[in-house]
Parts: C-alpha cells; sequence; structure tokens
C-alpha cells in the first residue's frame, strides 16, 4: 500500500464514517496529472467548458469550493483571491462549485459585480468532474449530496504543477490565497518553501508564533475565524468533540501539511519573540559597530569597547561622545595615547615588572597606555583572564591601578587561536548579557539567542514562554522550562516550597502503591492514571485511588481539593494538617504529571522502536506511524500544562473565576488521560487503522483544550482578576 | 614556576632592605619563599598603637597573577578583620577585581596598615565593630584599645 493510497483510507475513514463513498482505491489526481476530459457548465447548462482544452498552454489555477454562496467561500475564501496582489500573475483563475451554472454565475456576480478580476465562476452540477479528480466527498448531512473538499489546483501546460487539498474537506486552510499565490508582503515562493519545510517538522501545534512576519496572516485568518469553526462543527462531529482536523501527518507527497494549514490566532499567551542564530549575533554587533566607527571616526576596536561600555546604547554613546569626548575615553579604558599601533617589540636592557626577567631578546607589549611586560606574563594574564575567569569585555592593562582595556587587536597579537575564538565567544555573550530583551536559550549545546520585549515588571501579568529554534521551549522571564500558565513568582515560590517539603512529599510521588480493594502492591510504567490492579482487577485513579468509573462522568473531581469547613479545622493541629493535606492534593498531581511525561516518553520511544520492526515486517512507511510521535508530543505538552496549573491551583485564592478554571484543567486531564491509555495499547492494536484515528483526534482535542486553559488563564492573568492566597 | 621565584625574591629583597615603617618581614621557613611572617606596629594614633601584630603572608603558586592571602595571626577587633582565630582581613588590593600582576607586596603591606589606621566600616566583616567605629568612637576606641592590650603584646 503506498503512503498517499494508506492515507486516503483514512481520510475516508474518518470523514465518512458508516459510509463507502468510494470504491475506487486511486489517490486524488496529483502533480503531472492531466485535467478529466469533462465538462463543466458556465452561465446556462447550454454554455459547456472543457478545461483539458481550454487550459491545454500556459498559467492557470482552478479553485475547488464544495457550494456557491456558502459561508466560508463568499466571506473569506474566494474575495482573498479576488483581493490577492498576484491574482493577475495566476494565469487564468476558474471557481468550480458543485452547483448548476445559474447559482455559479449568480454568486460569481454577487462576489465580482463588475467581473474585472477576470475570474471565471463554473458549476459541476453533478458533481462529475470534481469526482473524477477524486476531490469529491459525501456533504449529505450538510447541503444535501456529493459535494467538492475546498482545493487549489495549479495548472501548468494542461497538467498539474502543485495541489493544495484542505485535509478536512470544508476548512480554509491550505487553500486561502496567501497559502496558494503567497502572502501579500513575501514573494510568492515563501509559501511553499515554507510548507516544505513544515512538512519535515513533527510535535504538537504550538500555541506560540513567531508572529513577526506572521501578522498579517493573522489578521486573515481571525477575520474569518468565527465562520470557518462553523464549518468545522457541522462537518467533523465523528468523536462529538466538535474538533478541528487533527492529522500531524506530514504528508510530502501532496506537497502541504496540516500543521501549516492550522489557523494560527494570536492568543494573550502568545508572546512576540525573534530567535538569533550566532551569526544573527555577530552580525549585529559589526553593524552597530560599524556605524559608530563611522559617525565618531575611531578605530573599530576603540568602538566596540565604547559599545561595551556603554552596553550597546549607540544613541547614549554618541551623544556623550559628542560632549565630552575625553571623559567617555577615559572612563571606558581608553585613556590618552603613548604609543603607535600595537606591535610586539624586544628592547634592549627592559625588564618585565612582573616576571622581573630580563634576557635579552625578550619580546614585550604595551598597550596605547605604555605599560609594558614580557609576552609571556601577557600570555599568562590573558589566559588566566580568558579561561578561568570568563573575562573578555573588561580585561584592564596588566598594570596596578590602570584601567586601560584591553582590545581585540592587541589581544588576537598576544594570544593563542583558540583562545582568541574563545575570547570573541565571550564577547558576543557580553552583548546578550548587556541587553535586557536578549537572552540565551539554556538548553545545552545551544547557542541561539532569543529577543523578547517582555520587562520584568511585566511578568505579573504575562508567563512569556518562547520557542526556540531547537524546539527548547522556556520562560522568557525566569529561563525554566515553560511553566504556562503559571507565573513566575508563583513558580519559584512552588519549587522552593516543594524543596524544603520534599520529605512529605516523597512518598506521594513513589511509583508503587497499593490496589485499594485488596492491598496488592501495584507498579505504575506507564503515564496513564487508569490503573487496573491484576490480581483483583479492581479499577482505579492512580492519583486519588478512587473509583475509575467515577472519573470521566460529570461528578468527576479528581483535580479539585475539597477545602474543609472551618469548622472542621479549629484546632490548630487539624488547620495544619488540612494545610498539610491540600498541600499534598496539589503535588501529588503536579508531581504526577512530571512523572506521567517521562513515563509518556518511554512509552514512545519503545514504541517507535517497534514500530520500525511493524514497519519493516508489514511494509508501513515511516509516515504512516508518525500519528504517534505528535501524540507523545501532545502528551509531553499537555502535562507540562497540567502540572504547572496544580501548581497555579494550590496558590489560587476561590473567587468566581475558580471554577472555569477547574473545568479546563478537568477537561484537559481526562482529555490527556484519555490519549495516555490509547497510547499504552499493545503496538499490534496501535497499527489498526481504528484506534490510529482515534488517537489522532485524541491528540488534536489535547492540544485544543490546552490552547483553551492556556487562553483562559493568560486573559486572567493579564487583566489582574486572579486572586492569591499569598501576596507575589 | 621559576619566573615567580625571581619576582618573589624581588619583593622580599626589597621589603626586608627597605621595610616601610613600623613593618618587619621574614621567611616562616627559609626554603619557602611562599610564605611570610609580617610583624606590624600599631600605628600611633590608633587605637592599635603600642600593640605588636602578627600576621601570615601566603604567595599562591601563580603569584603574582593571583593576589596573596594575608591574615591577621594576633586577634584585633576591627571592623574589617573577623575577630576569630582566622583574622581574615577585607582589604581593596587583594580583591580578585582589584589585584594585578604587577601590584606589589608592599602595596599589600601599606594597605594593610593604612586600614589599622582607617577602617571602611562599609565593607565590614565585623559588624559590630563597624557599628561602634560609625556610631560610638569612643566606645570604638576603648574597646579597641583593651583588646590590643590583652591579645597583642
Ligand atoms: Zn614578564
Ligand atoms: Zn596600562
Ligand atoms: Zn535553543
Ligand atoms: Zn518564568
Ligand atoms: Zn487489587
Ligand atoms: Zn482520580
Amino acid at each position: 500500500m503506498s503512503p498517499t493510497a494508506a492515507l486516503r483510507s483514512i481520510t475516508l475513514r474518518r470523514f465518512q464514517p458508516g459510509r463507502t463513498f468510494h470504491s475506487s482505491s486511486r489517490a486524488f489526481i496529483k502533480v503531472g496529472d492531466k485535467l478529466p476530459n469533462l465538462d463543466l457548465v458556465e452561465s446556462s447548462p447550454g454554455n459547456k467548458v472543457n478545461l483539458s482544452e481550454e487550459i491545454k498552454s500556459g498559467k492557470s489555477l482552478l479553485i475547488g469550493v464544495p457550494a456557491a454562496f456558502s459561508p466560508g467561500c463568499s466571506n473569506s475564501h474566494i474575495p482573498g483571491y479576488l483581493k490577492h496582489k498576484s491574482l493577475k500573475n495566476a494565469g487564468q483563475v476558474f471557481v468550480i462549485a458543485v452547483n448548476d451554472p445559474f447559482v455559479t454565475k449568480a454568486w460569481g456576480e454577487s462576489l465580482d459585480p463588475s467581473g474585472n478580476s477576470g475570474i471565471r465562476f463554473l458549476g459541476d452540477p453533478t458533481a462529475k468532474f470534481t469526482k473524477a479528480l477524486d476531490l469529491a466527498f459525501d456533504g449529505t448531512a450538510i447541503f444535501g449530496g456529493p459535494r467538492s473538499k475546498r482545493y487549489a489546483l495549479e495548472i501548468e501546460d494542461g497538467k498539474v504543477k502543485a495541489l493544495h487539498v484542505e485535509p478536512d474537506n470544508t476548512g480554509i486552510a491550505v487553500s486561502t490565497a496567501e497559502k496558494v499565490l503567497g502572502s501579500s508582503d513575501k514573494p510568492a515562493t515563501r509559501s511553499s518553501k515554507r510548507l516544505a519545510s513544515a512538512a519535515a517538522k513533527e510535535g504538537p501545534p504550538t500555541p506560540l508564533t513567531t508572529s513577526t512576519p506572521m501578522d498579517s496572516e493573522d489578521e486573515f485568518m481571525s477575520g474569518m475565524s468565527s465562520e470557518e469553526d462553523d464549518v468545522l462543527q457541522e462537518s467533523d462531529n465523528d468523536d462529538g468533540s466538535a474538533d478541528d482536523f487533527g492529522f500531524d501527518e506530514p504528508e510530502p507527497e501532496l506537497g502541504f501539511s496540516q500543521k501549516d494549514a492550522m489557523p494560527k490566532k494570536k492568543k494573550t499567551f502568545d508572546i512576540n519573540f525573534k530567535v538569533y542564530h550566532p551569526e544573527d549575533i555577530q552580525a549585529q554587533q559589526d553593524d552597530l559597530i560599524d556605524e559608530v566607527n563611522m559617525i565618531l571616526d575611531i578605530r573599530k576596536e576603540d568602538a566596540a569597547i565604547l559599545l561595551r561600555h556603554f552596553r550597546w546604547n549607540k544613541e547614549r554613546l554618541i551623544e556623550d561622545y559628542m560632549d565630552r569626548p575625553k571623559k567617555v575615553l577615559e572612563d571606558a579604558g581608553l585613556g590618552p595615547s603613548a604609543t603607535g599601533p600595537p606591535k610586539l617589540e624586544v628592547i634592549p636592557g627592559f625588564m618585565c615588572d612582573i616576571c622581573c626577567e630580563d634576557e635579552s631578546g625578550l619580546q614585550s607589549f604595551a598597550m596605547k597606555c605604555g605599560h609594558r611586560y614580557c609576552i609571556n606574563c601577557y600570555k599568562h594574564y590573558l589566559g588566566q583572564k580568558i579561561k578561568e575567569e570568563g573575562e573578555a569585555a573588561r580585561i584592564q592593562c596588566p598594570a596596578d591601578g590602570c584601567k586601560r582595556i584591553m582590545d581585540a587587536k592587541s589581544l588576537d597579537l598576544l594570544v593563542t587561536t583558540d583562545l582568541q575564538q574563545r575570547y570573541h565567544e565571550l564577547l558576543t555573550r557580553t552583548y546578550v548579557e548587556d541587553k535586557e530583551q536578549l537572552k540565551w536559550c539554556p538548553a545545552p549545546d545551544c547557542e541561539n539567542a532569543i529577543e523578547c520585549g517582555i520587562k520584568k515588571k511585566d511578568l505579573d501579568r504575562v508567563v512569556p514562554t518562547v520557542a526556540c529554534d531547537c524546539k527548547h521551549r522556556f520562560c522568557f522571564g525566569c529561563i525554566l522550562a515553560d511553566h504556562q500558565p503559571a507565573p513566575c513568582e508563583l513558580v519559584k515560590r512552588w519549587l522552593k516550597k516543594c524543596a524544603d517539603d520534599s520529605e512529605t512529599a516523597n512518598w506521594i510521588s513513589a511509583n508503587t502503591k497499593e490496589c485499594p480493594k485488596c492491598n496488592s502492591t501495584i507498579e505504575k510504567n506507564g503515564g496513564c492514571n487508569h490503573m487496573t490492579c491484576r490480581k483483583c482487577k479492581h479499577e482505579f485513579c492512580w492519583m486519588c485511588m478512587g473509583l475509575w468509573s467515577e472519573h470521566g462522568t460529570s461528578w468527576y473531581n479528581c483535580n479539585r481539593f475539597e477545602e474543609k469547613s472551618g469548622s472542621e479545622a479549629r484546632d490548630a493541629q487539624a488547620k495544619s494538617r488540612v494545610s498539610l493535606e491540600r498541600y499534598l492534593h496539589y503535588y501529588n498531581r503536579y508531581a504526577n504529571h512530571e512523572q506521567s511525561a517521562k513515563l509518556d516518553k518511554d512509552i514512545y520511544n519503545k514504541t517507535e522502536k517497534k514500530m520500525i520492526q511493524l514497519q519493516s515486517a508489514s511494509g508501513m512507511s515511516w509516515i504512516e506511524v508518525q500519528y504517534l510521535n505528535s501524540a507523545s508530543q501532545a502528551l509531553q505538552t499537555c502535562r507540562q500544562t497540567l502540572k504547572w496549573t496544580y501548581a497555579f491551583a494550590f496558590y489560587l485564592a476561590r473567587n468566581n473565576l475558580t471554577e472555569m478554571f477547574e473545568d479546563n484543567q478537568k477537561d484537559l486531564e481526562m482529555a490527556v488521560e484519555a490519549l495516555s491509555e490509547m497510547f499504552e495499547k499493545p503496538v499490534t492494536e496501535l497499527a489498526e487503522p481504528k484506534l490510529k484515528v482515534e488517537i489522532m483526534d485524541k491528540t488534536s482535542y489535547c492540544n485544543k483544550r490546552r490552547v483553551i486553559l492556556l487562553a483562559d488563564t493568560a486573559d486572567n492573568l493579564a487583566n489582574g482578576v486572579w486572586s492569591w492566597s499569598i501576596n507575589f | 614556576m621559576a619566573s615567580s621565584q625571581k619576582r618573589i625574591s624581588k619583593e622580599l629583597a626589597e621589603v626586608t632592605t627597605n621595610p616601610p615603617a613600623g613593618i618587619t618581614v621574614s621567611l616562616v621557613d627559609e626554603a619557602n619563599v611562599h610564605n611570610w611572617n609580617i610583624v606590624m606596629d600599631g600605628p600611633e594614633g590608633s587605637p592599635y598603637a603600642g600593640g605588636k601584630f602578627k600576621l601570615l603572608l601566603v604567595l599562591p603558586t601563580d603569584y603574582p597573577f593571583k593576589p596573596p592571602k594575608i591574615n591577621f595571626k594576633t586577634r584585633i577587633w576591627h571592623p574589617n578583620v573577623t575577630f576569630d582565630e582566622h583574622g581574615s582581613m577585607c582589604v581593596g588590593i587583594l580583591k580578585p577585581e582589584a589585584w594585578k600582576p604587577s601590584s606589589k607586596i608592599m602595596s599589600v603591606l601599606t594597605a594593610t596598615q593604612q586600614l589599622l589606621i582607617e577602617p571602611v566600616p562599609d565593607d565590614a566583616l565585623e559588624a559590630n565593630a563597624a557599628e561602634k567605629f560609625k556610631n560610638n568612637r569612643a566606645e570604638f576606641n576603648k574597646e579597641a584599645k583593651e583588646w590590643t592590650k590583652k591579645y597583642a603584646k
């Protein structure tokens, strides 16, 4: 079975439950195929149009839509093309709907009354053309018959050059004008490039957007999001979850990836940031140095020292320098000059004041301050500063009391290349460290820096999670791993509390517990909390030890700590017991998610190995098993979020918002547990298409619940409406 | 380290042949130029006057790239010296950021002497002494003199 065919069969099973609409096993039309030799109609039933004849040569674009006048099409999809700057470069453009020609004509006139766009609206009344492309789907439930998927086909000389097919049939993601013709601010090639690279990426959709280049798209997408959700809810309710499309599989053959197709709406918890690679960081410094070198007409080495002295505040440097150049130079360690350009010299009768050597032929060096020492002492001194002390930008002349700063040119003359390299690395570091809006990615071996405008004072209103290109997600405020939704200060307090109370809490994170029914020891070896005792088959929840059958019902409240009334806790001892219980309730859940995330990862790794074996045994493709990777990543990410919701809840004082938060937490918790349970099924079951589809659905549902929870907590945090049990 | 030996010998010769007033220097062990015994007279006009204070100066193997270590062996009640058996001292020139390879032991000794004349209460190691030095100079002088009499004989 080819990957494409497998994919398609999944698509069919997923979107046409209980009904086989297609009996043939051929895939969609693909790149290189010719258009079917079938007639469409324009304006009236007699006016036939045969595209295989009409567009034999040159460029053209076919846009397929489910139906004329359907909300998604009329409000944004086709208008997006009508407005697009590159439309004129797209060749002949045809919009094809499964409608009679009178309807498509009327629709065309309503969208483009003047007809200036040149777009032609064609009808495919019996869906015969659409079916031949294999781009029809069973729209009986919504539209009363077969309909066209939403798609765009780029045609060149009568053959398909590229195709963009909405994975969920009717969504508006991959077939938008922006995706097909390119976003309006960038050349058209950008979208295809991005799609290709996105197809190689893995993992759950992250709620982060590097939003600077995405702004136009965000606005574009959010403008249509409400209608789009409506369409999605109508067309995709097979598991009752009203979920968005859940594919996370890369589909290189089709040239698009669903992940990229995810409309990225800007949420309160999305933070603007940029990732800089080492070469970017270097280039920024070089640019500033060049500028100062030009404006102030000083040597580049000195410009660099001055900039570092002014912590890279170019404006202030220039202003101050214009005012009092002498003082600025003095303060930056560039005092009055005594000698020419730096060079090693042999001076007769010289004795080094550091080592007291005076042998003839001893090479010596002095910076512009004139303090002369032998080359060996310089080497030793600089080596110690750079290697042991990690100093670079502020290495002073070795003379007692001299504040002259060692410049890069002099240094390069004196030390070996490996030290030079280290020195320049350290200089680069000071650039990042000196700037408040720049921080290093804390991932080991990662050399990128992140720029983010979030200030210290903002940290009680926002949790600035950023994602490095190395995929590490961390908090820009405190550099710890992503801890949304909990604010930094809360995290600090919580971690300290956990460290202080670790003894008390240790037993709780243990990996074995006793079955509440038969007391036999049960070991947890997967991430899932649904435990079944091997001995008595009792099913219970690992977290609260309660009956599992009660979980997943409306009175599931495993996540909520039931505050005991004050009367029950009159005396101090009882009070302290209640407060310990309360802490343990939250700590238990916090630690459990941390632990479970690890176990889920283990399972994935084990499964991945088996999948590789299965692949070679069954002939399934690597792409076909990627949904497990997506599920694994969703579990990790969601558990990371859930983990912090419990620290969040611990410090939360009850008010009218708490319930909403707990409901969101509960929903995510349940979704994650359900996914985790599916994920732990044996490999033989995992390979079944039905479970595969369920896992994909649940994966996307989990990601969606997470986004909802984060959006809600972040909004309330930004508005300052949470109340806390302690002062932050 | 040969270079270190040469430098230390030169400095030792300078301090022994031409010692600063009120300071005598000798080696703890003639075979080891890294450990110096210092005897410092309490400077006139300070509450330490009349006392003789023993100090130990240790030169690290990496000297002069690393600063020497100096401790009071005689107990002294002073804001910048710990009032215990370590007699650890806080003196500016020995701070890593201030020490330069061309800084000299002579400067360390005179800086120590200067510290006895003029304590730096903002850099205090003994809060109690610093507090009295700042707020009740008479009381401070009295107490410092008493301890000098008791220990620095
Ligand atoms: Zn030397
Ligand atoms: Zn100098
Ligand atoms: Zn990174
Ligand atoms: Zn943080
Ligand atoms: Zn049992
Ligand atoms: Zn439970």
